[in-house]
């Protein structure tokens, strides 16, 4: 992973990953959208919404002008890490009147609640949002009890 | 050597000022969002490039009106009601933000383009605020 070697050296990342770390460990509501950028990036970490059904677990963040190719994202039993990449790129010779928008390149973790199956989860971009569905595995789904009737006496 | 070799820059670009006007966050008691943009002034027109993730191209609408700028997108809910957030870091909405733009546009050329999540207006400059080259003739 090339952004993570970059990266591993750089004290300021470290301690943002530890932070990050922290909050999620302490604070999980309070957690930060931890900065983790590369030279030539600005440090902005995209904010998630993490939510659930019966079925499964999904999480969304906005990458306007974003591939596929330029996002890459992983599934652990325990977590989701969702690596990607944001170039602006602007004609050469263009006078820049206002410039909001920026290349970003980060790294982000969560934790997933227990229980998914890994081997179906899918990831989908389209508009610029990225969208990531884990199915939860059988033993995590809620399940209905059928409540039966008293048994027949027996004749 | 050919009758025009050479072109240099006579005119200086003339610039055209684009300003954000602002947004509207609530339109209609649902709450929309400014999008990020970059303006750009490239030598034959004028580019804004926003962000807005989320809408599609149908669900777009830009209007130009007497300098002003409008650009309007919808953003189709996609979280079923009463969704359980284990994390809610952003909203989501439709996005709002004009623009007042000064004179030298050619508002009947003004034309935008959308894709994954961006918007692309372009703003043609009118003839006489376009940076002309002119060609030297050798004699």
């Amino acid at each position: 992973m090339l952004a993570r070697t970059l990266l591993s050296n750089d004290p300021f990342t470290w301690m943002a990953r530890e932070m990050d770390r922290l909050f999620e460990t302490v604070a999980p509501a309070l957690a930060p959208a931890a900065a983790v950028g590369v030279t030539g990036t600005t440090s902005i970490v995209p904010p998630m919404n993490l939510w659930d059904d019966d079925h499964n677990v999904y999480a969304e963040i906005e990458i306007p002008g974003a591939r596929p190719e330029d996002v890459q994202v992983d599934v652990t039993g325990e977590s989701l890490t969702i690596r990607a990449k944001r170039t602006i790129s602007r004609p050469e010779g263009s006078n820049i009147i206002r410039s909001e928008r920026i290349s970003t390149c980060f790294e982000r973790t969560v934790s997933l609640p227990d229980g998914v199956d890994t081997a179906g989860a899918e990831a989908t971009l389209r508009d610029g949002v990225l969208r990531i569905t884990i199915p939860k595995a059988e033993h995590s789904r809620p399940r209905r009890i059928e409540v039966k009737g008293a048994l027949p006496h027996p004749s | 050597m050919s009758e025009t070799n050479t072109a240099i820059q006579k005119t200086e670009p003339q610039r055209v000022t684009v300003r954000s006007a602002g947004s509207e966050t609530r339109s209609e008691g649902a709450w929309t969002y400014m999008p990020q943009v970059d303006v750009l002034d490239n030598m034959d027109e004028v580019v804004i490039v926003a962000d807005v993730p989320g809408t599609s191209l149908e669900h777009v609408d830009v209007t130009y009106e007497r300098g002003l700028l409008t650009l309007r997108a919808a953003v189709p809910g996609r979280y079923p009601e009463n969704t359980r957030f284990l994390r809610q870091e952003f909203g989501v909405g439709g996005y709002h933000r004009r623009f007042r733009v000064e004179d030298g546009i050619d508002a009947s050329r003004i034309w935008a383009e959308y894709d994954s999540g961006v918007l692309t207006v372009h703003l043609p400059k009118q003839e006489s605020a376009q940076r002309r080259r002119i060609p030297i003739k050798t004699s």
